[in-house]
């Protein structure tokens, strides 16, 4: 095991004694004199993890992998049966799956767990209406864009949190009065 | 024939770890959840997930840092010289027109004080560290600490603190007793 970078100072990576690690309050680094607090964790310690290597079948009658016919088989996909060798089978939630289910399930957003990122349909109808009132004119244009995107957002996925539709209908509101403004500027203002 | 694909999960309950911070590009949130630490990276069109395992996590750093002093130190001036102009000023709109910008630097500087130090705090895993914006107050990093810790030591399993530091330090001698001496004239592999 060698010394990580977690064991040092954050400011000036110099390397801290065990006496400065997980302290109740901050302490001051001897080398740079910076108010600082590292908590190490066990994990710091524990070896990288390996990566498993599927085993040749050397003897007839046994099973081999749907996706390396020369490996042996140990485990089956939970979602489609298809027989695993050591390297195909990834564990996820508990379960056994094979790469092609986990990439079907990612891409028809089915795991959450797995997803990187997501558009924010109701932030965007905020930010359409909210962005061009600097330049005004520009809102008969924007507002029913915003009033779109935010309808759309009603059937879309939102964020991966929860959180309220209020952005959606500030939107929506905000738009509305937009377009009501210049219905007046346009007809009745002289 | 089968679905090839997992039946549809749903996203574990997060709870939101409070206070936001931002790197100028993206608006940073964290979240915990019952396994990971939720780090949402938004710009206003799309959000960016990380998720950091607390099985994986090697350390957190927080440094105390002097961008609050400076803050302190800019709306300082600038109240300075909006009392400047009000006590120059010698009528009723002088004084409102420097009065209205005085009082906002009052509250930013009320604000920027009430809140404390600022800081930086990293989280490490063995792939990466990363920067949590949204931890950016030495007072709210204590509470985040205080709300992490029992998760990452349930996830990870306790190590006695003495053991811990011991730990440390004999990875520190081991690296230095590893390490190559320099060579002058060699720049390093």
């Amino acid at each position: 095991m060698t010394l990580g970078a977690a064991a040092a100072c954050p400011k000036c990576r110099s390397a801290l004694p065990g006496a400065m690690c997980n302290t109740p309050a901050p302490v001051r680094c001897p080398a740079c004199d910076t108010l600082i607090q590292v908590e190490i964790f066990p994990a710091h310690f524990q070896p990288a993890a390996t990566g498993q290597s599927a085993e040749p079948i050397v003897e007839e009658g046994v099973s081999s992998c749907f996706y390396h016919e020369q490996k042996k088989a140990v485990t089956h996909c939970d979602v489609c049966g298809r027989f695993l060798c050591a390297l195909c089978d990834v564990e996820f939630n508990g379960q056994h799956v094979c790469p092609a289910c986990l990439q079907s399930g990612k891409q028809k957003g089915r795991l959450p767990q797995l997803e990187s990122s997501r558009a924010t349909w109701d932030s965007a109808a905020l930010l359409i209406s909210l962005g061009p009132l600097i330049v005004f004119p520009a809102v008969i244009a924007t507002a029913p864009i915003a009033i779109g995107v935010a309808i759309i957002s009603f059937f879309k996925p939102g964020s991966i949190v929860p959180r309220t539709r209020i952005r959606a209908g500030l939107a929506i509101v905000l738009s509305l009065v937009e377009i009501a403004g210049w219905i007046y500027a346009f007809f009745y203002a002289d | 024939m089968p679905d090839p694909a997992p039946k549809h999960q749903t996203p574990p309950a997060y709870k939101k770890v409070p206070g936001r911070g931002t790197n100028f590009v993206e608006r940073i949130t964290l979240y915990l959840a019952p396994d990971h630490l939720l780090y949402i990276s938004g710009t206003g069109f799309t959000e960016s997930y990380r998720r950091f395992y607390y099985r994986d996590i090697h350390a957190l750093t927080v440094r105390k840092t002097i961008t609050g002093l400076l803050f302190n130190a800019l709306w300082g001036t600038l109240l300075f010289f909006s009392i400047i102009g009000a006590l120059s000023a010698d009528s009723a709109e002088g004084w409102v027109g420097w009065g209205i910008p005085g009082a906002l630097f009052v509250v930013l500087l009320l604000i920027n004080v009430l809140r404390g130090p600022t800081c930086v705090c990293e989280i490490h895993t063995a792939v990466q560290t990363r920067r949590l914006y949204s931890v950016n107050r030495l007072r709210r990093a204590e509470r985040f600490l205080g709300l992490l810790r029992p998760l990452l030591l349930v996830a990870q399993g306790q190590i006695a603190p003495d053991e811990l530091r011991q730990r440390i330090d004999a990875a520190r001698q081991n690296a230095f007793a590893n390490a190559a001496p320099p060579v002058i004239g060699q720049s390093p592999q």
